[in-house]
């Protein structure tokens, strides 16, 4: 991977609601030029169901009083919300030198290194994008790419609320069961390994 | 029983195969300009991918897609006569669509010669259809089907 021109910003943005940030991930995709620095946010989400460009609204069971919103990435229905990192890669693909499935691989592969750490073994699978432990679901992935640039990206379920999963068929799967990191051994707290799953993200994008 | 080999990105150790095979099995007739220099430079475009299936020396088959934003477009896929029909080619389908549908790519488009209905018809079973005959496409002397497969109905499957 090549070098970036301008060192890339890694924000934490804490706990911040769905439909602003994902607007402000366009705009400053819209905007940017071949000056502006990548970015990088991690956050968590107050909770929303987003349906992706490739969504069946059947696979939103009951989401009662959780708000819905239809986006603009990739992939189908899932769901946001306290307790889950949520990565943002804001790349200049082009300087970058990525492609679609290079950012996304790079995604998997990141989550899968941080979670060993915590002695917990998770895989990719070849036909669905993700990262799994065993059958169940950890981490989501869903892309935009506009202008070379990313926008949208990963979530890993880290200690959550998992209840309103089962409110929809995740990323379309029936019965797709999710898992987090809380469960299998491993950390509680979002903010504990954003610091951490940056600096992997970081050191693989820019090395 | 049969075991397929796992897919993989093609490399440039792969290029003067896949132009081979492009020659062999897509090109004839038509002059061949998918040669190893083009696959070299498709190898390093990272908006493209080449899916390759077994080793460099011994390549079952492959398929080249470009990625934009909106629409993907599928250069070439080819399997060998002798390893046809063992699923090989949707395979390589299924690998290549993955990243448009991670990346909210709305469509896959390709063209696939007139004169080729055992192509037509494989694409029509990985849920391609028909938008319009291209006269004279490749070389002004054949004609192509152009087809398209459609992930994304938008931000419309939500009634508002």
């Amino acid at each position: 991977m090549a070098v970036a021109a301008v060192a890339p910003q890694v924000q934490w943005l804490g706990r911040v609601s769905y439909e602003p940030t994902w607007r402000a991930m366009q705009r400053y995709t819209q905007e940017r030029d071949a000056d502006s620095p990548d970015q990088i946010w991690l956050l968590e989400h107050d909770p929303v169901f987003t349906l992706g460009m490739n969504a069946d609204a059947a696979h939103l069971l009951a989401p009662g009083d959780i708000p819905v919103v239809q986006i603009d990435r990739g992939g189908q229905v899932t769901y946001h919300g306290p307790g889950q990192l949520v990565v943002y890669p804001l790349i200049d693909m082009r300087r970058a030198r990525l492609g679609v499935r290079d950012l996304v691989s790079m995604l998997e592969r990141c989550v899968i290194d941080c979670v060993a750490r915590f002695g917990i073994t998770a895989r990719c699978r070849a036909n669905a994008p993700g990262v799994y432990v065993g059958d169940r679901k950890l981490a989501s992935v869903g892309l935009r790419i506009r202008r070379n640039g990313s926008y949208h990206g990963l979530a890993l379920n880290v200690g959550m609320d998992l209840e309103p999963f089962r409110r929809i068929n995740p990323c379309g799967y029936v019965g797709l069961e999710m898992t987090q990191l809380s469960e299998l051994g491993g950390p509680h707290d979002v903010a504990a390994i954003a610091p951490e799953f940056a600096a992997l993200l970081t050191a693989r994008l820019y090395r | 029983m049969i075991t397929i080999p796992p897919i993989r990105l093609a490399t440039s150790q792969d290029a003067a195969m896949i132009a081979e095979m492009s020659r062999d099995y897509i090109e004839h007739g038509l002059g061949w300009s998918w040669t190893p220099a083009r696959v070299l430079a498709a190898v390093r475009d990272r908006a493209t991918n080449i899916a390759v299936v077994g080793d460099s020396e011994a390549i079952a088959g492959f398929g080249i897609m470009q990625y934009g934003d909106d629409t993907a477009h599928l250069a070439l896929l080819a399997v060998r006569p002798n390893q046809q029909q063992c699923g090989l080619g949707a395979l390589l389908m299924a690998w290549l669509e993955k990243p448009a549908l991670v990346a909210g790519i709305e469509r896959v488009r390709l063209e696939a010669r007139a004169d080729n209905p055992n192509a037509i018809g494989f694409y029509r079973r990985q849920g391609y259809r028909e938008v319009a005959r291209v006269s004279g496409y490749y070389r002004g002397t054949v004609d192509a089907v152009r087809l398209e497969k459609r992930f994304g109905s938008g931000l419309g499957t939500l009634a508002r």
